[in-house]
C-alpha cells in the first residue's frame, strides 16, 4: 500500500469507529427510560360529584404530563381506576404535542412518533354526575402508561 | 511533504495508526457521553413536573378550556427552552472535555513528533535534531492528521441535532462545534509547539493540561471563547516562528 491509501484508511477507520462510539454511547449514556408509568390521583372527586349532582354539571380534571422519555414510536395508554359509571361513561381527551386530539370513552390508547427526548401532552377527564367513586385505598386514579419501542 | 510523511511514519506506522484511531474514539466517546447526559438534564430542568400526587378538579363551566393549539404552542416553547439548555449544559463540563481532548491529542501526536525529532534546543537535552524547517511543515501536517479528531468531536453533536433534539437552533450547534474545534486546535498547537521548543513530552503534557484547565472554567458559552482559543493558538504559532527565526539567524 502506498502512503495515500494508508492515510485514507486511517481516516476512514477512525471516523467510522468514533461514529459507532458516539451513536452507541449516546443511547447508552443518556439515562432516558423507554417506559413510564404514573398514577395521578383525582383529588376530592367524591365531593365534586355530590356538587355536580345538585348543579347538573360534569366534573372536569385537566392536567399536563411531562416526562423525559427516549425518542421513538411511543404507545400511550390512559385509563381510570376506582370509578364506576352506570349509564353515561366518562370521557378521556388528550391533546398531543402536534395539536392532535384523541378522544374516547373508558380507556384510550394511541401511538405517537416522537423526535425529542421528552414527552408532553395535555389530559382532560370529563366525568358525568352519574358516576360514583368505588371504595379503595387511594381513591380514583388516572393511570398513564407510555412505552417506547 | 510526501517524503516527510514517509520518513516520519516508516518506523512508527502501526503505532501512529493505532494512536490516531484511539484518540478519535476517545474524543468521540467523551463528547457523546457529555451530550447524552446534557440531553437528559436539559429535558428534566427545562420541563414541568408531572402532577403525580394529585390534580384538582372543577365543575364544567367554572374555568374556560383552552383550545388544542394552545398546548401545541406550549410544546414548541418547551422544546425551544430544552434545546437552548443543551449547549450550555455541554459547555458546563468543559473541564472534563478539555482534559480528555488534551490526552487524546497527546496520544495522537506523540508517535509523529517523536519520530520527527525536530527540536529547537537539541544541545540542551542532547537530542538528535532534524532540519529546523520541518517544524512548521510538521505543524501543518499534524493539523492534517487531526482531521479525524475534528470530525469525531462533531459527530455526537450532529447525531444529537438530527435524531434527539428536533427544536435545536443551528446557531447553537454552530457555536458549540466551533468552540470544540478551536479548543482542539489550541491543544494541538500547544502540544506541538512545546515539544518542538523544548523537546520534552513531559513539559508538553504539563503545559497543555495547564492551558486546558486554566481556561476551561473561565470561558462561558459564547463566541468570545472561540476567539480566545484561536488567539492563544495564533500566539503560540507566532512564538514558535519567532524562536525558529532566532535560531536560524544564529546558525
Amino acid at each position: 500500500m502506498n502512503w495515500k491509501q494508508i492515510l485514507a484508511l486511517v481516516f476512514v477507520v477512525s471516523i467510522a469507529l468514533s461514529a459507532v462510539a458516539s451513536a452507541v454511547g449516546l443511547s447508552y449514556w443518556a439515562p432516558l427510560k423507554s417506559s413510564m408509568h404514573a398514577k395521578i390521583e383525582l383529588d376530592s372527586l367524591n365531593d365534586l360529584l355530590s356538587f355536580s349532582r345538585v348543579s347538573h354539571r360534569d366534573v372536569i380534571y385537566s392536567f399536563d404530563v411531562f416526562w423525559p422519555l427516549r425518542p421513538g414510536k411511543t404507545t400511550v395508554n390512559v385509563q381510570i381506576r376506582g370509578l364506576q359509571c352506570s349509564d353515561k361513561q366518562y370521557t378521556l381527551e388528550i391533546v398531543t404535542m402536534d395539536g392532535r386530539v384523541f378522544k374516547n370513552r373508558r380507556a384510550l390508547t394511541f401511538t405517537l412518533d416522537r423526535k425529542d427526548p421528552f414527552m408532553y401532552f395535555h389530559v382532560r377527564v370529563d366525568i358525568p354526575s352519574t358516576c360514583r367513586v368505588l371504595h379503595s385505598k387511594t381513591g380514583p386514579v388516572v393511570v398513564v402508561d407510555a412505552r417506547t419501542k | 511533504m510526501k517524503n516527510m510523511i514517509k520518513g516520519s511514519l516508516s518506523d512508527y506506522l502501526l503505532v501512529e495508526i493505532l494512536a490516531v484511531i484511539l484518540a478519535a474514539v476517545l474524543i468521540g466517546s467523551v463528547t457523546a457521553y457529555i451530550s447524552a447526559n446534557s440531553i437528559y438534564r436539559a429535558s428534566i430542568i427545562g420541563g414541568m413536573v408531572t402532577p403525580i400526587l394529585g390534580t384538582p378538579g372543577y365543575l364544567s363551566g367554572q374555568i374556560s378550556e383552552k383550545p388544542p393549539s394552545y398546548y401545541a404552542e406550549q410544546y414548541v416553547s418547551l422544546r425551544e427552552r430544552i434545546s437552548d439548555l443543551f449547549g450550555r449544559l455541554v459547555w458546563l463540563r468543559s473541564t472534563l472535555i478539555s482534559a480528555v481532548y488534551a490526552v487524546a491529542v497527546i496520544i495522537a501526536l506523540f508517535p509523529f513528533i517523536y519520530r520527527q525529532r525536530v527540536s529547537f534546543v537539541p544541545l540542551l537535552f542532547r537530542e538528535r535534531s532534524g532540519p529546523v524547517v520541518l517544524a512548521l511543515k510538521g505543524l501543518l501536517l499534524s493539523l492534517f492528521f487531526l482531521i479525524p479528531l475534528f470530525v469525531s468531536s462533531l459527530l455526537p453533536l450532529l447525531i444529537v441535532s438530527r435524531n434527539w433534539l428536533s427544536g435545536i437552533r443551528m446557531t447553537y450547534i454552530l457555536l458549540l462545534s466551533s468552540m470544540l474545534i478551536s479548543l482542539l486546535l489550541m491543544l494541538i498547537v500547544a502540544v506541538y509547539s512545546t515539544y518542538i521548543l523544548w523537546g520534552r513530552i513531559d513539559l508538553a503534557l504539563i503545559f497543555t493540561l495547564l492551558i486546558a484547565f486554566g481556561l476551561s472554567g473561565k470561558l462561558g458559552f459564547e463566541w468570545r471563547t472561540v476567539w480566545v482559543y484561536l488567539g492563544i493558538s495564533a500566539s503560540l504559532v507566532a512564538f514558535m516562528s519567532v524562536s525558529f527565526h532566532r535560531r536560524w539567524m544564529i546558525i
